[in-house]
């Protein structure tokens, strides 16, 4: 166990090397001709006409490869992800700022996914085959066909144009406008549990109200996905010996499907669902821009369209720390629950 | 004569599968497309036929017409965009699938059998590479390299082949330890005979499933890249091309929703064929499902 610790523990920094080396070694592809377009504040800095000799030089773009990576690699270490021209901010204060949203749209899409995603899968493995299987089977495969941004484009087209019932956009004029009293204080920035902690329940459900949509188009993709890994644990469950002696000794269906089949079942369903919570993240780049709520999601979507680098690489670098982080979170408390992965 | 038998086994269980017959027919159809698109949509100018012709200078979207039966967006005719846009994720789906794979299927073969330092430094850059989401690597992978649908393959060939790598070392690993390999090996024969002729082929179904079912979320991917304007250049008869066009006049449903539907009820059925057809290539080869 503790051998299995150490082990993940250490390859985290040769994975997250290897992750530095390999967005250094894209920036660096770029040329210094078009990185300099990064330092170019205003127009005038330009037009003298040694000017962008000058400013290759003086930041060191026409030194070797290696002491560039070191003094970029330098600047991450100290939190330093370089400016971004799109946002007109630091990368790393523009991505922190804007993680909240994402967040909470991440923690409020989780609790349906989960949730119904184990309950369908569970429902669909226990009628193995029969008319409620093929249903949930064909609901699962629709969703997993479904391409995020046109299904999201079609939840906004009918609940917000057609409906009227649930707005893009993170809150209504009322609430930002409540927001802006002194009285509001912001703890955690995100709408809904700040609406909490302030006692207003009228801006907790203009929050809701305005993550039905996004919500709804995160949880199709991976309940299609969750309840598929659920499905098929189950039915491995429920063919193993002890399910079959559980039954021979007369207990009730529901205690086989609950106690014996469903907790067991739900083991690799556990993992499968934390290294999702990762990819979950992931899908907000398109939901947040169809939706336009201002997280890391649209931040690194204009970043992208205006070729800001610099935010494009930071936001890769971030999000790649989430994922080897999480992951390896994951791993270690899959290993502490199942023994069996220890000794592999 | 066994293996034959296997086969049509295998080819009778797929007929009889109804969900997989609807995949078989979806995709038949958008071969057909794919092969009489100049005749479904014959070009204007012929030399670039993938570039939708301008047929007004309104850029908002107008009702569909008999000329142009599902209607235009940005002076495009959505028709056209749609007809040829099947060749494009054809041409995406196929190329990126087939790229990603022989590279996969190479560094995770080489891992596998060789085992030792080697193993341990590819698996290491696999992890590298499976350390950003897909659709983040390929984005920053896209601003890198620019616009331009050959960029857009280019950017999911490289962080396409990390599955594909893991899932052959896998199967390799537990296969190289059965006799015939051993017999290989002692005969002298020499490493990527074992490999091409002895271990791959024993190994390599899982990897069609996967391809199968992977075709609809490049397909996907590429169009969500295009979608956020990072992906094939404007004006390119590519589905995430139309809906991104559409993007800006979500407001009214009536005066839109042509333009939204027509290009992605053709990509949700062309993902849906791919993934149908994988899900029951699945089920037949899953040793599992056989037994019952």
């Amino acid at each position: 166990m503790t051998a299995f610790i150490i082990r993940r523990l250490f390859l985290l920094p040769v994975v997250l090397f290897g992750v530095t080396l390999l967005l250094f070694t894209m920036v660096w592809s770029l040329g210094s001709d078009r990185l300099i377009s990064l330092y170019i504040s205003t127009p005038e800095a330009m037009k003298s006409a040694d000017a962008k000799q000058r400013l290759i030089e003086k930041y060191g773009l026409d030194q070797p490869a290696i002491i560039q990576y070191g003094k970029w690699v330098g600047n991450v270490l100290r939190g330093d992800l370089g400016y971004s021209m799109s946002s007109h901010q630091p990368v790393l204060e523009g991505l922190l700022a804007r993680l909240p949203y994402t967040l909470e749209l991440t923690i409020f899409s989780l609790i349906p996914v989960i949730f119904v995603g184990i309950w369908l899968g569970v429902k669909s493995g226990v009628h193995h085959n029969r008319p409620l299987d093929q249903g949930i089977r064909i609901f699962a495969i629709v969703g997993w066909s479904l391409p995020d941004f046109v299904f999201g484009l079609l939840i906004l087209m009918l609940f917000y144009s057609q409906l009227g019932w649930f707005p893009p956009g993170l809150y209504s004029l009322a609430t930002e406008q409540a927001m802006r009293m002194d009285n509001w204080t912001h703890y955690t920035r995100m709408v809904t549990f700040d609406a909490i902690l302030n006692w207003r329940w009228d801006i907790f459900l203009d929050g809701i109200r305005h993550l039905v949509a996004p919500v709804l188009t995160l949880a199709y993709l991976w309940w299609a996905f969750l309840l598929r890994v659920t499905r098929s644990s189950m039915l491995d469950v429920l063919s193993k010996d002890y399910i079959r002696t559980a039954r021979a000794k007369g207990l009730s269906e529901k205690v086989v499907i609950n106690k014996h089949a469903r907790r067991n079942a739900l083991i690799p369903v556990i993992t499968v669902a934390g290294h999702m919570v990762v990819q979950l993240m992931a899908g907000v780049v398109i939901v947040e821009t169809i939706f336009t709520r201002p997280g890391i999601g649209t931040f690194s979507a204009r970043a992208a369209q205006q070729l800001d680098y610099f935010a494009i690489i930071g936001f890769a670098f971030f999000f790649s720390l989430i994922l080897v982080i999480g992951n390896l979170i994951v791993d270690i408390s899959y290993a502490l629950i199942d023994p069996r992965i220890r000794l592999s | 004569m066994k293996k034959q038998n296997e086969f049509r086994r295998t080819l009778r269980k797929f007929y009889r599968n109804p969900t997989a017959l609807m995949g078989i027919m979806l995709l038949l159809f958008f071969v057909v497309i794919a092969i009489f698109t100049p005749f479904i949509a014959p070009p204007q100018d012929t030399s670039n036929p993938y570039n939708m012709p301008r047929v007004s200078w309104r850029p908002v979207p107008i009702q569909p017409t008999a000329d142009h039966p599902f209607g235009l967006i940005d002076g495009k005719d959505i028709f056209y965009g749609v007809v040829w846009g099947t060749r494009t994720a054809f041409r995406i789906g196929l190329i990126v699938s087939l790229v990603s794979t022989l590279i996969g299927l190479i560094v995770g073969s080489v891992a596998a059998y060789f085992g030792g330092w080697l193993d341990e430094v590819l698996m290491r850059i696999t992890d590298i590479f499976m350390s950003m989401p897909f659709l983040v690597g390929a984005m920053v992978m896209t601003v890198i390299l620019g616009k331009g649908l050959d960029n857009v393959m280019l950017a999911l060939i490289i962080f396409g082949w990390m599955q594909t790598a893991r899932l052959i070392r896998g199967n390799i690993l537990q296969a190289k330890e059965e006799q015939y390999v051993m017999a290989a090996k002692a005969l002298g024969i020499n490493h990527g005979y074992i490999i091409l002729k002895h271990l791959l082929p024993n190994t390599i179904f899982p990897v069609i499933v996967q391809v199968s079912m992977r075709m609809g979320s490049l397909v996907i991917t590429a169009a969500a890249l295009s979608f956020l304007g990072l992906g094939a250049e404007p004006g390119y008869a590519d589905w995430g091309t139309i809906l991104s066009y559409s993007r800006d006049y979500i407001t009214n449903i009536t005066d839109t929703w042509f333009t939204i539907v027509f290009p992605g009820v053709a990509m949700i059925l062309f993902v849906l064929a791919w993934n149908l057809v994988g899900d029951a290539l699945r089920d037949i080869f899953d040793p599992k499902m056989r037994s019952k």
